[in-house]
């Protein structure tokens, strides 16, 4: 491991994060560099690379199959059929500020009702 | 409302990541989707009793799916063991739990330990952080590098996945309905 200036050196770690996406720009133009320079650890990245790549590949028919059992499995209380979508994408970090707001009103009408039980249990 | 709509959109995710760790390959795999199965409404009711929600809620599900795994298969292991020194014959040879791999990447991928075969998917197959896959392992992020880097020296060049190129076909159900 060399460290190029005043930067720290690329730690194994670091070339993991690389192949992951995980590192900030920074950093990441470090190891950059430092692959440049050091072809056996480029090819160490490059066959992780290969593997994630097929690894996702072997799964991606997953992402557009539907679940037979998507709906019936629990049935949403609010009764709508939901689609049987295999995107996911909700399902991830993405997170809408419609349901963010839908999440705090149920929380805080269950905070309403837990202050007005304990109200009444006093008062009985 | 939210958390069972949460747990629908979960499903299709948390199923691919039951077969890539059970079978090792997306095609039906009837442990797996049972294992998801038996997941959702335990979590619906985790959820509802701790109000788990969002974030936090996709990772407990991945935490949940990860130990209901190992503890199918230490139960597993377990019985074996009782079976071999019960004394006299083996009775019944049942058949394995586990069916086994279908092609070079999927045994690739079942060849790998336990351990590093859940970091490397949680990573690279669902995507999560490294702080977010150590959070699901209850591991320490260097740990669970550690693991990764296990995980990619022993699989070395992989096969490319013989049943990716196929078509998709419609799936057939295995799954019984769940109230």
């Amino acid at each position: 491991m060399r460290a190029s200036g005043l930067e720290p050196p690329v730690s194994e770690a670091e070339l993991h994060g690389f192949v992951d996406g995980g590192l900030d720009r920074g950093r990441r133009e470090a190891v950059e560099a430092f692959l440049a320079d050091s072809p056996v650890d480029a090819a160490r990245v490059a066959t992780w690379r290969r593997q994630n790549e097929r690894i996702r590949a072997a799964f991606a028919s997953m992402e557009s199959t539907p679940l037979p059992w998507a709906s019936p499995l629990i049935p949403s209380a609010s009764g709508e059929a939901r689609p049987a979508s295999g995107q996911g994408e909700a399902c991830g970090r993405s997170y809408s500020w419609r349901r963010a707001l839908v999440r705090a009103l149920n929380w805080a009408r269950l905070r309403e009702r837990r202050a007005a039980d304990g109200w009444r249990g006093i008062f009985r | 409302v939210g958390l069972r709509d949460d747990l629908n959109l979960c499903a299709p995710r948390l199923r691919r990541y039951a077969r890539a760790l059970v079978g090792g390959h997306p095609g039906p795999n009837e442990i797996a989707d049972d294992l998801v199965q038996a997941i959702l409404p335990r979590a619906l009711k985790a959820g509802a009793a701790s109000r788990l929600a969002g974030p936090d809620l996709h990772l407990h599900l991945y935490t949940l799916i990860t130990e209901w795994h190992r503890e199918r298969l230490g139960v597993n292991a377990q019985m074996e063991k009782e079976n071999f020194t019960a004394g006299g014959a083996r009775v019944t040879q049942k058949p394995p739990l586990f069916p086994p791999p279908r092609d070079k990447f999927a045994e690739a991928l079942l060849s790998l330990a336990l351990e590093e075969r859940e970091a490397l998917l949680l990573v690279v197959l669902e995507g999560f952080s490294y702080a977010q896959a150590a959070r699901i392992l209850k591991i320490s992020r260097t740990v669970l590098v550690a693991r990764l880097a296990r995980a990619r020296a022993a699989l070395g060049e992989i096969p490319a996945p013989e049943f990716a190129s196929r078509p998709a076909k419609v799936l057939p159900s295995y799954l019984r309905l769940v109230k």
